[in-house]
This record gives C-alpha cells, structure tokens and sequence, in this order.
C-alpha cells in the first residue's frame, strides 16, 4: 500500500461524489432554462409535472419510506387546491399564504383520517384510503355552497408569490414560482429523509412487530408521516390551482391518486428523486405521447403498458437502474480510480 | 424477596387454541432461567405471552410489580422487557449503524450505551457500514442482542439464540448472556441448545404441554441424568 493510498482513496470519493452531482446539476439547469426555449404549452406541462412530483413524493412518503401503500392522496391534494382557490378569491391571492392554508389543512384533514387509516395495514389500509379519497371526491361535488360542484372554481386571480410582488401571469413566471416551491419542498423531504425519524419509517416498513418490540409506538410514528404527507399534498393542490387557476372534483379524484401512486411505483420506492422522474415519466407517457397521432389519443392504454413492463422490468423501479460496469467509465469518468 | 418477573397462571394461545394451560414462572433480578423442553410445548408461545405478542387468555405477568399481561408491545418493550426473538429478524435493508441508531433512538436510563456494546461485540463495529442480509448468522444474532440491549431492558427474553449457529458462536452468545446479567438484567432463555442453556442459566423451567413440570437449580438438574431423560428425552 503506498504512503499517499489513503489520500488518492479520498480524493477518489470526494470526486466520485461530487461526480454524482452532475446529473441533477444538470437538471437543475434543465429545468431553469426550459422556459427560455419550450413553447407556452410545454411550459404549463412542466409546472404540472412539477406538481405531480410533489404528490408522488407525498405517496413515496407513505409507500417507499413506510411501506403503507395509498390510494388516498388525492384527498389532501383536492382539499388543498379547494382550500388555496377559497383563500385565493376570498381572502388573497399571496402564494405562501394558499400555500400554507392548503398545507395546514390538509394535514389536519390528514391526520384526522389518518387516524382511523393507519390503523390498517396492507390492503385493508389501501381500501381505507380510497375509501377516504372517494369521500372527499363525494364531498367536492355535493358540497356545492363550497365547492362550486361539479362546475368546479373558477375565477381564480393570478398568483402573486410574495407580499409586494406583482401577479404571475405568463406561463413561464408562474412556472418560476412552481419550481421555487418544488426545490424548497423537495429540499425539506430530502432532509426529513436523512433523520432519525425516516430511519425509524424504514424499520416500520422493513418489520413493524420488531420496531414495536424496541419500544416505538409505530401507530404514531405512522399518522405523523401521514399529516405530514398529506401537507405535503395539500401543498402540491395549492401549486395546481396557481397553475391551473381552476379546480374542480376530479383533481380529487381516483385517476390523480392512480397516477401518483403510478409515478412513485415506476419511480421506485424509497427515493425521491425517483418519484420525481415516475411522474414526469407518467405525466409525459399520458398527455404527451398519448397525443401523438401513432396513439390515437390511447393515452391511458399507454400508460396500462408502461406500468405493465416497468413491474416486469424494473421492480425496484427507475431508482433499481444500475448503469453496466463497461459504461461506468463513460458515465461517470472521474469516478474511475487513479491510485 | 418478591421475584422480578412473576407470572401466574398464564394461559395464551393462537386463534387455533390454547398452548399454554397456566404457566407459573418466576425470575429474579440478575437471574438466569433456561426454558426448556420439547418441540411445541410452549416455549416461543410463552416468550410472544410475555413480549406482547399474544394477548393472553388469562393470568398475570407482572415486572417489578407492575402487571404487563395484555399491554401493547411498545409499552411492554418501554416498561423494560427486551427480545431477541427466533431467527433474529434484522432489518435485512439497513445497516449495522443503523440498526445501533434505531436501537438508541428510544434510550431508556441504563448502562447499555452504543459504545459499550460495540466493546462486548467487536465484531458488529467492523460491520457498521454492512446490510443485515449482509451479515452471517452469527453477526445477525450478535446484532439481534446488541439491539434489544440498547434499549437497556430489565428482562431480556432470548428465543433459540443458538439456533442454526456454529459451536464457536454459540459459545460468545453464552458469553454475552452472563455478561448482561452481571448487570442485575433479569434473562429468560428459551433454548434447545441443552449445553448453552446449561452452561449459563442458573436455573432450569422444563415445559411440558404448555406448563412448566419441573423446576431445578442447573447444578441439580445436572446432576441428574434421569430427570432429563425423562423431561428431555436427552442425557
């Protein structure tokens, strides 16, 4: 072993880490360039791939960190954007204030059907939380002094991120505002994911009896993650009703809670950025392939068939995607030990 | 003297049936007791009893007076009663560090620190950074102990400790077994290891169609041949 070895180790993982980055640096870049070269239409799809990633990281909370699969979602999301357009056309129309409003709502509505929710475990807890997706859907329609009905909220004024900051109106700025949103809120689920507490929702994914047996009340552990999920999803509603300036039952309803469940499940389960890549996949497969004139507008049968070859192909998802050793080298040549 | 743990005509099961028909058992503090006995006579069914995993019939299990028969799995755990269960369940998808880290995120007051039982098992802090289905059968038990010890138990219940392990790890399970109870830690062993559980238990419960038929102190049981013929079918 030579003197220097240890250094030239580390070296070689300081640049194999720093070489690990340049994938999202470069979607990062991606992303905050897409407005200055895509047309209106891509631009609008982008914002609403963005919102969709945030829901997706809400069920990857659920489904990935904690191993309780969920149909339910698309509840806090809908009370979320319900809550955002009330406080949008009745009180303000300052983003971080529907953000919040949305986000603290749909916690509370979160952990209180949560409580019941997480009770269940398996099937009986996906059945409960369609169940509760299927309520809130109820509830927008009929509740129609509130709601609007199956009309939906219109009227809803441009959003004006800050307090003294003009309304968005073009495409490109309220796409801004959405991935401003997107990398503070995917920043937070990154960081929630390196604490104990995650650690703690991966011991009660992996073996639930044993973690008890250690002395962690997991029942609990199970609605704070789902309060905080579904703030995380009410958020995300808040985010479409600044893209959309509409809402109406149906983004609270079974295909929205599908297609997040399909996004994480593609993505893969346990990592967020794969949640994020399942729902541009989904989003992309759906309304933009699914366009294509080859398709004839079978957008859904699309998605049927990706969904069926990605549980073939890639169980662990788009995260289980391991780069073949004799591309290693070309994908990421600093990795490439020198010593 | 009023024992540590006590339990007193205990009758639990599974939704089939009963298996245990009134199990009397008492333990001291820093006592060592082999439950021993046949295939299917109750002794991982005594052990979920205690732990919380099965609800019992009826019967009392008390620790330190306090009655934990029928309590949640998570208070029972917390009132002080640590398991090492059969087959060790780790976590297979997380690391030694982080089991250590799971393992002491929920410290109760004790001697039990993560360095300390890093140095009762050296072996696991050269495993840190490994997975659980990482690690051999060996390592696993090792980690399966250190986990339950971090929660610095009164009671620890170890289910088979032995079970599928090589004699040489066999022999640092026992090692570590009277090291914690050195410390005052009450221990069941539910063992089918004969010489393990003799070698560290100070006294002997034999099990029989879920009750306890015969109780000894080690030396005495050892000493005689015939009653483990009889209780055992062994010499």
């Amino acid at each position: 072993m030579s003197p220097n070895s240890g250094t030239d180790i580390g070296t070689a993982a300081r640049a194999g880490s720093a070489a690990r980055r340049v994938p999202a640096v470069m979607v990062l870049a991606g992303l905050a360039l897409a407005p200055f070269v895509l047309g209106s239409y891509a631009v609008g799809t982008l914002s609403r791939i963005l919102v969709l990633a945030l829901l997706a990281m809400s069920v990857n909370l659920l489904t990935g960190l904690t191993g309780l699969a969920t149909l339910g979602q698309s509840a806090y999301f809908g009370v979320g954007a319900y809550t955002a357009a009330i406080v949008a056309r009745k009180l303000t129309d300052v983003g971080v204030v529907q953000l919040l409003a949305a986000a603290a709502v749909s916690a509370l509505v979160a952990t209180a059907t949560g409580w019941l929710a997480v009770r269940a475990r398996g099937v009986v807890f996906l059945m409960l939380t369609l169940a509760i997706g299927e309520i809130v859907y109820s509830a927008a329609v009929n509740w129609k002094s509130l709601t609007n009905g199956t009309d939906g909220m219109s009227g809803i004024p441009p959003v004006v991120p800050l307090p003294g900051m003009p309304a968005l109106e073009l495409d490109g700025l309220v796409y801004f505002y959405v991935l401003a949103v997107f990398l503070v809120l995917f920043a937070m689920v990154a960081h929630l994911a390196g604490t104990p507490f995650a650690l703690a929702l991966r011991g009660i994914r992996d073996n639930e009896d044993r973690m008890r047996a250690i002395g962690y009340p997991t029942r609990r552990y199970a609605l704070t993650v789902y309060g905080g999920a579904g703030a995380l999803a009410g958020a995300a509603g808040a985010l479409w009703v600044s893209v959309q300036r509409f809402v109406s039952p149906g983004d609270a309803g079974f295909e929205i809670a599908a297609l997040a469940l399909l996004a994480a499940v593609i993505g893969g389960s346990g990592r967020i950025w794969g949640a994020c890549a399942g729902a541009a996949l989904v989003w992309l497969t759906r309304d933009y392939l699914g366009n294509l004139e080859v398709v004839d507008g079978h957008g859904k049968l699309l998605l049927g068939a990706l969904f069926v070859t990605a549980v073939y192909t890639l169980p662990r998802g788009l995260t289980g995607i391991r780069v073949p050793r004799g591309l290693r080298s070309v994908a990421w040549p600093s990795r490439k030990r020198t010593a | 003297m009023n024992p540590f743990l006590s339990i007193r005509a205990l009758r639990s099961g599974y939704v089939g049936g009963a298996v245990l028909h009134g199990v009397d058992l008492d333990v001291d503090e820093g006592g060592i007791v082999a439950v021993l006995g046949r295939n299917g006579v109750g002794k991982t069914t005594l052990i979920s009893t205690i732990a919380g995993f099965l609800r019992p019939y009826e019967g009392s299990v008390t620790l330190d007076g306090q009655e934990i028969a029928g309590a949640r799995i998570d208070t029972i755990a917390r009132a002080g009663v640590g398991l090492v269960p059969q087959g060790r369940r780790v976590f297979t998808p997380l690391t030694v560090a982080e089991h250590l880290a799971i393992a002491t995120r929920r410290p109760t007051a004790g001697p039990w620190t993560r360095e300390r039982v890093l140095t009762l098992l050296p072996r696991l802090g050269e495993r840190l950074g490994h997975r659980g289905d990482q690690l051999s059968g060996g390592e696993q038990q090792m980690l399966a102990i250190a986990r339950a010890l971090l929660g610095n138990p009164r009671l620890l219940l170890l289910d088979e400790p032995s079970d599928g392990l090589a004699p040489v790890i066999v022999a640092q399970v026992g090692e570590v077994i009277r090291e914690v109870s050195t410390e005052g830690m009450a221990v069941v062993l539910v063992e089918q290891n004969l010489q393990l559980a003799l070698s560290v238990a100070r006294d002997v419960a034999v099990m029989s169609k879920g009750r306890i038929v015969h109780r000894a102190d080690c030396a005495d049981f050892q000493s005689r041949p015939e009653d483990r013929r009889r209780l055992l079918g062994v010499e």
